[in-house]
């Protein structure tokens, strides 16, 4: 298989000639960087290539908090620290992989499962805009929060960031997000102080990140401590309306955990849900490329084609004027 | 008898010049095409570039230039990328669906490629319309990278076969790896030539 990113100057300008445009191209650091997000989005469902929403938002969360995982397993081994379950058991491999890097895991990854194709048949060709629907019910399902991992990914890589380096920035600010400590040695001291230095986007988003938790700590706080005022207030006990007051020692196990749950916990609680390993991955395989076919293209498109259906070429047209 | 002010004649309006049909202003690029270091494409991708894309960029600015226009309208202003690449993702879906059905099958190789010269067509004719505007050209560039994920994604769930999936894999992997030598080589926009070179340490 070659490269997934190929340059098509030269073609484009055959079939773009006489169009003139102000806006330009996209560059080929951004080319890399969808393709990457793709990547990482495939790796977080799982390696599922087919089917609705397996490039989603989330699955390139998943696929960072998966490749946070796979960086902390060295450090936690070394420091003692209960292991992260290794990426190779969290993408549903079975078994644990030691600390193997990241490539060979996904070479086993995708070469080593049955490659089965997820049909999503198209039902109506016939118009090439019909079904794009209005972009606020484009993905229900995805918060504005995972949304803005493309945004972030994106202008990291549109700055001065390689696509690795973007790519690892946005590992460490999911591990941040999703609580995991970042100092378990994803980063060695020189290139942290260099992205420190050159980036202060990434600062920013931390105390970012940092305030939104404080903030939500700080109203959770309140809330619990204005249930405990009314628990315990003096004199007059409120147990819900019953008028019996319960000591929370006396409570039923499960209720009182819930009631006492801090709100990160519980966050950290909905997370693991969120990014649950997928099992019985599936794989499929696209047919090989049809060679040797002329180009066509001069003189009338035999390719039938959705977005513009036409009339024979005047070539052909002239052709069976002289049969008939 | 009084003496009636003498008429003026409406005045000669100024010239402008018309540039004969063909002249050389219409081949000056723009802006300078982008150097890349990228892999080029072999005869037979060239051959399914040309149709594909051939097909796409008749439609944007014949046909289909209403309906588009039509379709970027209906979003939000802070929603354009999406509305750009989900728009560019199932137009790409459609004309591979329908070459396949013609017999010509497109290489996975080409399709990043082609979808993000797509993006950037459906991004002229928004710029075209005015819904692009007051950008800075790096702000244009962020806007395109977002509208060709988006583009990647819609393609992935509109398409009857999807994409193999190793072959983005490897290239994550090697990218935060730091040794796609792609990357490294390419020129990026501000960056200093020795940022490229950094790689990651993995694990320990």
């Amino acid at each position: 298989m070659g490269s997934i990113v190929k340059s098509i100057g030269k073609a484009i300008k055959k079939v773009g000639k006489g169009i003139k445009k102000i806006v330009k191209k996209i560059g080929p650091a951004l080319l890399v960087a969808a393709a990457v997000y793709t990547g990482v989005a495939l790796l977080g469902a799982g390696g599922m290539a087919g089917g609705i929403g397996s490039l989603a938002p989330s699955n390139f969360a998943a696929g960072l908090t998966r490749i946070g995982e796979f960086f902390g397993i060295g450090a936690a081994t070394s420091s003692g620290v209960s292991s992260v379950t290794p990426i190779g058991e969290a993408a549903g491999l079975g078994g644990t992989v030691e600390a193997p890097v990241l490539a060979d895991v996904i070479s086993d990854f995708t070469s080593g499962n049955a490659v089965t194709g997820v049909m999503n048949p198209l039902t109506n060709a016939s118009d090439a805009l019909s079904g794009v629907s209005g972009v606020g019910s484009a993905a229900p399902n995805a918060g504005s929060s995972v949304l803005s991992n493309i945004k972030d990914f994106i202008f990291a890589s549109n700055g001065e960031m390689t696509t690795g380096q973007a790519l690892a920035y946005m590992t460490k600010v999911n591990m941040v997000k999703t609580g995991v400590d970042v100092a378990l040695g994803f980063f060695n001291t020189s290139e942290q102080d260099l992205l420190e230095q050159k980036h202060k986007y990434d600062l920013e988003i931390i105390d970012k990140q940092a305030g939104i938790e404080s903030q939500m700590q700080a109203s959770a706080q309140a809330h619990d401590q204005s249930i405990l005022d009314q628990k315990y207030a003096y004199g007059a006990p409120s147990g819900g309306g019953s008028g019996t007051f319960t000591h929370p020692s006396l409570m039923p196990a499960g209720s009182q955990q819930m009631q006492r749950m801090p709100s990160g916990q519980m966050q950290l609680a909905n997370l693991a849900t969120q990014f649950a390993p997928q099992q019985n991955a599936q794989y499929q395989s696209i047919g090989q490329p049809t060679l040797g076919r002329a180009r066509t293209r001069n003189f009338e498109n035999s390719v039938p084609s959705a977005a513009s259906p036409r009339a024979p070429g005047l070539l052909t047209q002239a052709a069976r004027k002289e049969i008939v | 008898m009084a003496d009636k002010p003498q008429a003026r004649g409406m005045p000669i309006p100024s010239g402008m010049t018309v540039q004969p049909e063909g002249s050389s202003e219409d081949s000056v690029a723009m802006q300078p095409e982008i150097q890349d270091k990228m892999v080029d494409p072999t005869k037979d991708e060239e051959v399914q570039i040309d149709q594909v894309l051939g097909n796409l960029m008749d439609f944007i600015w014949d046909d289909g230039y209403e309906a588009i226009v039509e379709k970027l309208n209906q979003s939000p202003p802070d929603e354009l990328s999406q509305s750009i690449g989900k728009t560019a993702g199932r137009m790409l879906a459609r004309e591979i669906d329908s070459a396949k059905s013609g017999g010509v099958n497109i290489s996975q190789d080409v399709l990043l490629s082609i979808g993000s010269e797509l993006v950037n067509n459906i991004a002229e004719v928004a710029k075209n319309e005015g819904l692009i505007k007051n950008m800075s050209e790096k702000e244009e560039q962020q806007l395109q990278g977002e509208a060709l994920i988006f583009a990647t994604e819609q393609f992935v769930d509109d398409s009857p076969e999807g994409i193999d999936p190793s072959g983005p894999m490897k290239m994550a992997a090697s990218a935060l790896r730091g040794t796609y030598d792609g990357e490294t080589e390419m020129p990026r926009m501000g960056v200093p030539a020795d940022i490229g070179s950094i790689s990651l340490q993995e694990g320990s």
